[in-house]
């Protein structure tokens, strides 16, 4: 069930009276009903991967939380040396780790079959067809289930927390299973964390006027900038992708800057009405953008978008990769022979490069995806072997680096990085990313890009929709700043009302309003 | 080791890793009080704790730390 359908706004709508008008603390179960049917629209076949996902961790968890419970009693039975404590402490952490790593296969199996089963064949074909070899290995078409990626890492997550003990495994498994399908999360993020995310499901919340209002205002925003901006946008270049032949010149430019601001307002949008939604009914979600667009270098554009994926990775990649034993060993080898400088940054660069290919494969099964990744990997790996060289300078040269100047010139040489990087992105195949960056520079006459938006409305509209976005990240940029809504709710009424009424006003007259899957729908 | 001990060691690990002579950590600091603690410069200064200290820490707390005075906190808890 997509967001921006009619269907959505009745499901909610009715989602919401029921919620606040039946007993508090069956709330939860509603959630849970709801998350399931939800799903069930996308396909009721779908829900047999969403369930087996969460019966797989469900039981990993527990398995892992009995270990620790036996450790405690067996470890306080007896009058024991510390080499016994040791051995004990060893035996269990095994017990915990051998569950751990088959819960993970487990699942990274079915991610594996189903986002990339069809992409290893065709490789493997092409392969063997290079080496004159007839290979006759069937390559069909798996579908991948709606957010599979998603609710597959959050589960990961998940046991993860509960082999490291950060958090104890939920013992109730309806509770379990709408932690891993609470539907405003479930088909394109935030990837949730059980912590900050599970004791909110399973409170009663009592209706707040306040949060219901701000709720409906975020899921509003959302509409505006899926409707208005990214569907506008994509009808106008979707073209010029699909022949991407018959376009040259800087006009290709023109085109990632909009496609830059189409995945923008796509995806932060789908997260504005998730947040929104589940705001309403009690729940605040972490949050995916920080105003991306103003980042001054490619580690603090990551930092900016698609916040959850990035601590996910974060956490349970990078973290124990540069943990592990050959990266520690090998800088503490550096550190040892004098070699300090190295020893700070070559293990983070090799961690760096994993963790980039890693997301790069996550986005999906194309080699586009994977040369996108590692073009980021290559700018933070960048970045951190000149971070002591721009700290030296830094404090050299303190007015210049302080200056409005510098930092307007970090933001867009960023912006530069970014858009390069959606002609990777975007693209189907890596022969079309060549054809673009091999064909971007020319001549551009501003008929080419009128030429694009065919009607008045769209151009307007996307005009309106774009500076609309830049003006409200722009003032969040100063962190001090109140949130914007705040701000408005306490604006006297008639701002107010201007305020929403130009806002819907502006989706009824230049939304997008036909069939649309969300951009990450694919991821 | 006391808290006081653990803190002076703490503020020289800090000075060397983020290159700023002029820091001092105190309880309530956190990462956004200091120029450059990103989630790159975190794993650094972790290492940087553990070589002075010689302890490790555990995953959970690498990434749960809340500000400097619940670093000191595990930190005594293994030194003592």
């Amino acid at each position: 069930m997509a967001f921006t359908t009619k269907t959505f706004i009745v499901f909610m709508a009715a989602l919401f009276l029921l919620y606040y008008s039946m007993p508090a603390k069956y709330q939860w179960k509603l959630l849970l009903l709801a998350s399931y049917v939800f799903y069930a629209f996308a396909s009721p076949v779908y829900l047999l991967f969403l369930a087996c996902t969460t019966l797989f961790t469900y039981i990993g968890a527990r398995m892992m939380e009995i270990c620790f419970a036996r450790e405690k009693t067996v470890l306080a039975a007896g009058q024991l040396v510390s080499e016994e404590k040791k051995s004990i402490r060893m035996g269990y952490e095994k017990r915990r780790k051998q569950v751990l790593t088959t819960v993970i296969l487990l699942l990274l199996l079915m991610l594996g079959v189903f986002k990339y089963a069809t992409f290893i064949l065709e490789n493997l074909v092409s392969l063997g067809g290079a080496f004159g070899l007839e290979l006759t290995i069937p390559t069909m078409k798996i579908i991948l289930p709606i957010g599979l990626s998603f609710y597959v890492f959050q589960s990961i997550g998940y046991c993860i927390d509960v082999y490291r003990g950060t958090c104890k495994a939920q013992e109730n498994l309806a509770k379990y299973a709408l932690f891993i399908s609470f539907f405003p999360q479930l088909l394109q993020g935030p990837i949730g964390n059980y912590e900050s995310l599970a004791p909110q499901l399973f409170t009663p919340h009592e209706f707040e006027y306040r949060r219901a209002v701000e709720g409906i205002q975020r899921v509003a925003w959302g509409f505006f900038k899926k409707l208005v901006v990214a569907n506008q946008i994509e009808a106008a270049i979707g073209i010029v992708f699909s022949d991407y032949t018959s376009y040259s010149g800087a006009l290709w430019i023109v085109v990632l800057i909009l496609y830059t601001f189409e995945l923008y307002a796509d995806f932060s949008g789908y997260m504005d009405i998730a947040n929104g939604c589940a705001y309403m009914l009690g729940i605040t979600l972490q949050e995916n953008f920080d105003t991306p667009l103003f980042s001054t270098s490619a580690s603090d554009f990551w930092r900016r978008w698609h916040m959850t994926l990035g601590t996910w990775f974060r956490n349970y990649l990078f973290y124990p990769l540069l943990r592990s034993k050959s990266l520690s060993g090998l800088r503490k080898k550096l550190k040892k022979s004098g070699q300090s400088y190295l020893a700070q940054v070559l293990p983070t660069a090799i961690a760096l490069l994993v963790v980039w290919l890693c997301t790069g494969i996550w986005h999906g099964a194309a080699w586009g995806y994977i040369v996108w990744g590692l073009y980021y990997g290559c700018f933070i790996i960048l970045d951190t072997l000149l971070t002591p060289i721009w700290n030296k300078l830094r404090e050299s040269y303190r007015p210049i680096f302080q200056s409005k100047l510098f930092f307007n010139f970090r933001v867009v040489r960023t912006f530069l990085i970014v858009i390069v990087s959606f002609a990777i992105f975007r693209p189907e195949n890596i022969l079309e990313t060549v054809y673009i960056v091999t064909h971007w520079i020319g001549t551009l006459h501003i008929s080419e890009i009128a030429a694009l938006f065919p009607s008045s409305r769209q151009k307007l509209g996307v005009i309106f929709g774009i500076l609309s976005i830049l003006c409200v990240d722009l003032y969040h940029l100063d962190k001090k700043r109140y949130p914007i809504r705040k701000r408005l709710s306490k604006a006297p009424l008639v701002v107010r009302y201007v305020v929403y009424l130009s806002g819907l006003g502006a989706i009824a007259l230049f939304g997008s309003f036909g069939q649309s899957a969300f951009i990450y729908f694919g991821f | 080791m006391n808290r006081e001990q653990v803190f002076k060691k703490l503020n020289g690990i800090f000075r060397e890793v983020f290159d700023n002579t002029e820091i001092i950590v105190n309880d309530e600091t956190t990462a956004t009080d200091v120029k450059g603690w990103d989630s790159l410069m975190h794993i650094t200064l972790i290492s940087a704790v553990e070589d002075e200290f010689g302890i490790r820490f555990a995953m959970k707390d690498i990434v749960n730390m809340k500000n400097v005075g619940s670093m000191v906190d595990i930190i005594l808890e293994m030194v003592n």
